[in-house]
Order: C-alpha cells, then structure tokens, then sequence
C-alpha cells in the first residue's frame, strides 16, 4: 500500500516542504530511500527498522521503498526519521489512516533504537514555514515543544517515543501541550559580564559607547594585558535593544545549529561570538559540502570578536571583506546557493608589535622599525577601509584597579546608545539602512553635511596630521554618531575633531 | 652643535640620522649626508623629501656606489666608515649590544677619530653598546661644550654670543629693514632660548579655553594617556579628545604611539 506523509526541511534558514512516500510491495525484501537523501537518511534505515521492532510491531519483510519529494532537492539531517517510520506504519496499516489529520499535520524528530524521539536543530525556522504553509499540526520531539510555540496558532503535539504516536494515531491516547501561552520573553536582557567591571579605560569605553551606537567596526591596539579582551567580552551589554523581530531572526540561526535549550528558547542577548585565529575560512564564513552555517552568521545582529586580527591567517581574513560589505554570504554550490544573514560589528584587537610592547610604559619594545611595519602591513588596505574606529588601549596602572570608585554600568551606557540608535533608524527610515556605519558614499553626501567651518578643520587636520584619504568618509561616519549621541542634527566641529582622535593607524607614526 | 657653525655628518637612516640631519635644516646650517646606497635609489624611501631638503639647503649628499645600486646591510655598514671618516670626531649617542654604531665606533678608532658617549643608565638595552665604549676610553659628554672643548682649534661660543653674532648678521641688510629684522630675530631667539627651558605657552582663544589651560599643563615630555588626564582634571573623555585635537592641531603637543601625548 501506498502512503504520504509530510515534513519540512531546511535549506539555509527557509524551510521546504517534503512529502515522505513509502510503498510496501511484494517482493525481495529490501529498504530504499531515494530522492537524494544525504548520509545520515540513509543511515535512518537501520535506526527505522529497530525502533519499530522495538517499540513492538513486526517490521514486515517486503520490499519497501521511501521516496522524498520533491526528489531534486538535497536532504541532510536526521529529522526524517519519524516521518519515515510514520509512513512505513502507515503503508502497512499499523496506524488508522486519517485523511485530514495527516494533510494538515507535519513530522520531525529523530529516532533512537528505543523508538524514543530525540531532539533536532532547526525546529524553529520549520515552525516558521509550516505556519506560512497553513500546516494546523506539527509532531514532534518533547524537547522542541518549548521552542516551536513562540510560533503562535500551531497545534503541538510533543512526542516521547514511537509507541506514544502510534497509540494517539490510532485513537487510544490524548497528548495536549498547554504551553503556549508562557510568558517567553524577558525584558530586559541579562548579562554574566558588566562595563562596571573595567576600571579606568574611560577612553577606550566612549570610543566603544560610539562605536556601538552607530554599529562601526572597531580595532583596539594594545600591549598585552591591557585588557583589550575584557573590553570586547563587554561590547554586547551596550549594544542597543534587540527588537522581536531581531531576537526571532537570531533565534532562527542558533536553532539551526542547535544552541538553543528548552529552558531559554529564545535568544534575547545580542551574540558574541569570537572565533580562535586557527580558524579556516569555511568556518569563519560558512560553507561545506552542504552548506553550514559559519561564525560570522552566528554572530548576526552581534558581535564578531577576532583576537590576536594579526595572527589570523590573511586569505582568512580576506574572506571577510565580502561579507562585511553585503552583510549577507551566500554560498554556492551545484545543488543550491544558500544565503545566510551575517550582519555584525567586527571587533578585532591586535598588539603593535611583534613583541606587543611598541609605544607602551612598562616595558621597552625589542623590535625593529622594519619589523613593526611588516606586522601592521599583515592587515590589507582594503580590511583597514572596513574599520570605522582604531583605539588605543593602555594598561590600567595598580591604584586604578585596586580604587572603589563607582564607574559606569552597561545600562546606563545602553540608555544612550539606544537612543542614538532611534535617532538614526528614524533618519534612514526610507534608506533601508540602520546605521550610520552603513551608509554609501551618496547618502554620506546627503546626512554628513559639513559646514565651512568643519569642512577647514577637517582639511588642517589631514594636512598637520597626515592622515591618509582612506579616512575621510570614516571620520564622517563616526561624527555623525558622535552627534547623534550628543543629539545634535548637525555635525559640528567638536565632532568631527573627536572622530579624528579615533583613527590611530592613520596617524604617521604608524608609517614610519 | 650646528649653533657652534660645526657640519654635521650622519647615515640619512631612520632614526638618530634623520633627526640630525632635519635638526640641521632647521638652523640652517651645513649637513653631510652618506648615504648606503645609489644616489637614484634613495634607502629609505620616506626620506626622499630629506634627501631634496637637504640638496636645497646647500647641504651635501654621498655616496660611494653606482646610481643604481641597492641598500644591503652590509653596505650600512661601509657606509659608517665614510661617516667617521669625514668627520672630526664621532657622538654615539646609543648603540645596544653588538649594534651597527659598534662598528662605526670601531672605525672612527682605527681612523683616530675621538669618540663621544654620553652616558647611560646600567640597566639601560640602549646603553650596553655606549657603556662599553666608555670602559675603553671613550669621552664622556653631557652637553654641547664638553665635546668642543676636546678640539683646541674650536672654541665654544655661549648662547648671548650666538644671540650678537646674530645682530651682527642683520646689520649687514639694508637699512630700510633693518629695524623690523632686528627686532624680529630678537623676539624668534628670545623665543627660541624659552623653548629650550621651557615648554611653550598657550595661546589659544577658543570657548574651552579654561580646559586647554588645564590639559596643556599635565603635558610634558613623557608620554601621558588620555584616562591619565580624565582622571586627573575629571573633565568629560569627548571633550578632553577635542581639547587634544586642538593642541595637536595647532602644534602644541603631539600624539606618539601608544596613544600618549607630548609636548611639541
């Protein structure tokens, strides 16, 4: 006999719905699966086979034959498992066949050889598409049930095991989810870490506070132990509010990869993710035979912290110039092209020397001039163009550390970020962008408006100072948020002449 | 030592070399410039604009190789032997262990050449190389005098007498401006002794003046970090930067690396 039975897959972060068809004929017996299915779907037939067995029906010794349609599109995971054994117990008329139950309702979950159902990634972007598909019932592991009700007006019906299904497919067990109405998301968002917790460091703080007010990449330069680490662990606490709508979204990528848990379903913290310097280009920007997410899509609406930028390898870090351009990757391969979201504020920190101790107070630097200029030639021109802010950062000296001086919490720090934030979603409204970091060449034009007198400044300051032409629409950019934070609508000169203070690698005596 | 009308000869390298070199152009006095490579493929490259400063300033420049020819490390150090070779005596103002200066000292010994160290500190990586020289009899400077009084054909013309050969100078140009001239060389090395003491005075009229004043006096001569000056005036980060960028810009104080400030 013939049955079908639905299931949703991913590819990237859309969803596709899968008919699963089995037919059980007379025959040799044998167990196919066809329509591309990727390794661990055909390893689903043994898994198939003993949780049936196990969960106490006879697996009938027929041929049998799975087809997942539609069959041009590659399948991975281990989702198909349940709609597989479902479909096989439906061809072979252990479970009541319902016409408008098994229409309207989808499978996922993974079988153990107990038939108990285990837990799968992805669940929420497949709750996400089986609602756009007017899916009423989705089946599946109990461990996902939290996750899949923040989508609203799905029936859920969690599963422990194989036995459970069968009993409610047939009529003899009632299972209800009743936790649809939790109260999921909590406000303000909580961090283990605090800009409290830094001491001193003042400038270094303001330059990240604009730094995450306008979304500008930052490079912070400093001797080892200056604490550049500590500073970026902290640059989530101030980034501004996440909306719904973001916390879905970064939601919906950590789900693929299976880092959400029952206990927090949704992901109300902004991301940092921050990748070791052996990282290879695949895994830093994703990609793969199927492709995976990489580290820059999991930090989306985050932050990517790259220490030690120096040491990563350089082909590695000219991957990233793409995605810091389009804030999107899309991966190509002949089966598809996948497009992942990577928008996020790249925080890189280095040292200025090989020996880490260039320009510091404690120690005397070991390296030649020739060597210190090799070191900062290891990062491109064309990286350098995509970081808005280069800072400074020295050691704390002992009575800073030590003193109880109260300094500034991250709240306090995010109350005016967000509010520069709202200034500049308000002004870009028609631009679809949402930050001044963004902003093209035309647009700069049009919002960096410089008056006379700005405009002399900035040219005295290019010459005095020997900044590079590469800095110009950088300066602009990190004025316009030192206004916005200052709410002002123009920029004025104390702006621009703060701005200027912020572009470190610019300066001549990195140049030699 | 370009105030006591000496020639000053050094290698045109990064550093020590160059500072000497644009030390001289700003006194307008006469320089010697050996260089380690063809004079058409000037080493290092960022001091090509020293290099047509120093042809434009009636200065000198060397070199023992064929236009082309390239900077090798082994031609620096051919090239010392010319250095100390041109000159009367040799100042080694610091060398590290087994450095390249080493070996110029060394030169200007064979070449009986009278060495001049400063000294320095024991512990101090840049001063192993000077020390030792002191052990082997090297003389020992601290200022200006010390190493002219080691020739007798030159004799050491104090700062005031500097300041009249000066007027004398300017009573040779025309009587028209004569008076303006003077009167405007006394102020600039008036000026210039007062730098030499001290750091300059501010003079700037702008709305933070009050700031400016309380930045500028906690600048000095070693570097200070902007969160050392928050924490000592307590004036707000954004306004300190902008007090820096207006002394920076108008050649008050300067940023070095490490993202300390000096004065200028």
């Amino acid at each position: 006999m013939l049955s079908n039975v639905k299931s949703i897959t991913l590819l990237g972060l859309k969803g596709h719905l899968i008919s699963i068809q089995v037919d059980i004929s007379r025959g040799m017996p044998t167990f196919e699966i066809v329509g591309l299915p990727g390794t661990s779907i055909k390893e689903a037939k043994e898994r198939v086979k003993i949780a049936i067995k196990n969960a106490g029906i006879e697996f009938l010794s027929r041929k049998i034959v799975v087809n997942l349609s539609p069959a041009n599109i590659r399948k991975e995971g281990s989702s198909f498992d349940l709609p597989i054994a479902v479909g096989i117990l439906l061809a072979s008329e252990k479970v009541k066949y319902v016409k408008e139950l098994f229409n309207e309702s989808i499978f996922v979950g993974e079988l153990s050889l107990d038939g108990t159902i285990e837990k799968i990634n992805g669940i929420l972007p497949i709750c996400i598409e089986a609602k756009r598909l007017g899916i009423k019932n989705i089946f599946l592991p109990v461990q996902n049930a939290k996750e899949a009700s923040i989508v609203k007006g799905l029936n859920i019906i969690p599963i422990n095991n194989l036995k459970e299904i069968i009993d409610f497919l047939n009529g003899n067990l009632e299972i209800k989810f009743e936790n649809n109405n939790f109260n999921m998301l909590k406000g303000e968002p909580t961090y283990d870490v605090d800009f409290s917790e830094v001491k001193g460091q003042e400038n270094v703080k303001r330059a990240l506070e604009i730094a995450a007010a306008g979304g500008h990449n930052c490079l912070l330069i400093g001797s080892p132990g200056s604490g550049k680490t500590m500073l970026a662990k902290r640059i989530p606490t101030i980034l501004p509010d996440m909306n719904l709508e973001e916390i879905l979204e970064v939601t919906k990528i950590y789900s693929i990869v299976g880092l959400t848990s029952n206990e927090q379903p949704l992901i109300e913290t902004r991301p940092f993710r921050s990748p070791h310097h052996t990282i290879t280009s695949t895994s830093l920007v994703g990609g793969g035979k199927s492709p995976k997410l990489g580290e820059v899509s999991l930090a989306h609406l985050g932050v990517l912290f790259l220490d030690e930028l120096t040491e990563f390898n350089k082909n590695t870090l000219e991957v990233l110039r793409g995605p810091l351009e389009d804030r999107k990757i899309t991966i190509s391969r002949i089966n598809s092209a996948i497009s992942y979201p990577c928008n996020f504020m790249l925080i890189a920190s280095m040292n200025p020397c090989p020996c880490g101790y260039y320009g510091s107070k404690e120690k005397a630097c070991t390296c030649t001039e020739e060597q210190i200029r090799k070191y900062i030639n290891k990062i491109s021109g064309p990286m350098l163009d995509r970081i808005d802010i280069h800072i400074e950062v020295n050691s704390v000296n002992y009575d800073n550390l030590s003193s109880k001086v109260e300094t500034e919490k991250s709240i306090d720090i995010r109350k005016r970020v967000n509010t520069a934030r709202k200034k500049q979603l308000e002004r870009y409204k028609k631009y679809k962008i949402y930050s001044n970091s963004e902003l093209n060449s035309t647009q700069l034009e049009l919002f960096c408006k410089l008056d006379e007198k700005c405009k002399r400044i900035l040219e005295i300051a290019f010459e005095k100072l020997a900044l590079s032409s590469r800095a110009y629409s950088r300066i602009l950019k990190v004025a316009r948020t030192i206004a916005d934070l200052a709410n002002s609508d123009n920029i004025k000169q104390e702006h621009l002449a703060e701005a200027i203070q912020y572009r470190s690698l610019d300066r001549k005596y990195w140049k030699h | 030592m370009v105030k006591q009308g000496i020639t000053i000869v050094s290698g045109m390298a990064i550093g020590i070399d160059s500072i000497a070199h644009k030390a001289v152009l700003e006194e307008h006095g006469n320089t010697i410039a050996v260089l380690p490579c063809g004079l058409e493929n000037i080493y290092p490259e960022e001091n090509k604009k020293l290099f047509q400063d120093i042809i434009n300033n009636n200065g000198l420049v060397l070199s023992e190789y064929p236009p082309k020819k390239q900077a090798t490390s082994k031609k620096f150090l051919e090239r010392n032997r010319i250095v100390s070779g041109l000159s009367i005596g040799v100042l080694i103002v610091e060398a590290m262990h087994r450095s390249g200066t080493s070996v110029t000292a060394r030169y200007a010994i064979e070449q009986k050449r009278k060495v001049f160290v400063p000294p320095h500190e024991i512990g101090d990586k840049n001063g192993v190389g000077t020390n030792k020289l002191l052990k082997q009899g090297a003389i020992i400077v601290t200022k200006t005098k010390d190493i002219i009084d080691n020739f007798k054909f030159l004799k050491y013309k104090d700062m005031e007498e500097i300041k009249l050969n000066c007027e004398k100078k300017f009573k040779n140009i025309s009587p028209i401006d004569k008076k303006q001239t003077q009167k405007d060389s006394k102020i600039l090395i008036n000026k210039k002794i007062e730098v030499l003491k001290n750091k300059r005075k501010l003079q700037i009229n702008s709305k933070e003046t009050n700031d400016l004043h309380k930045i500028y006096e906690l600048i000095e001569n070693t570097a200070i970090t902007i969160d050392e000056i928050q924490e000592k005036t307590n004036i707000n980060i954004s306004k300190i930067n902008n007090c820096l960028f207006i002394l920076e810009i108008e050649g008050y104080i300067k940023k070095v690396a490490g993202g300390g400030y000096i004065c200028n």
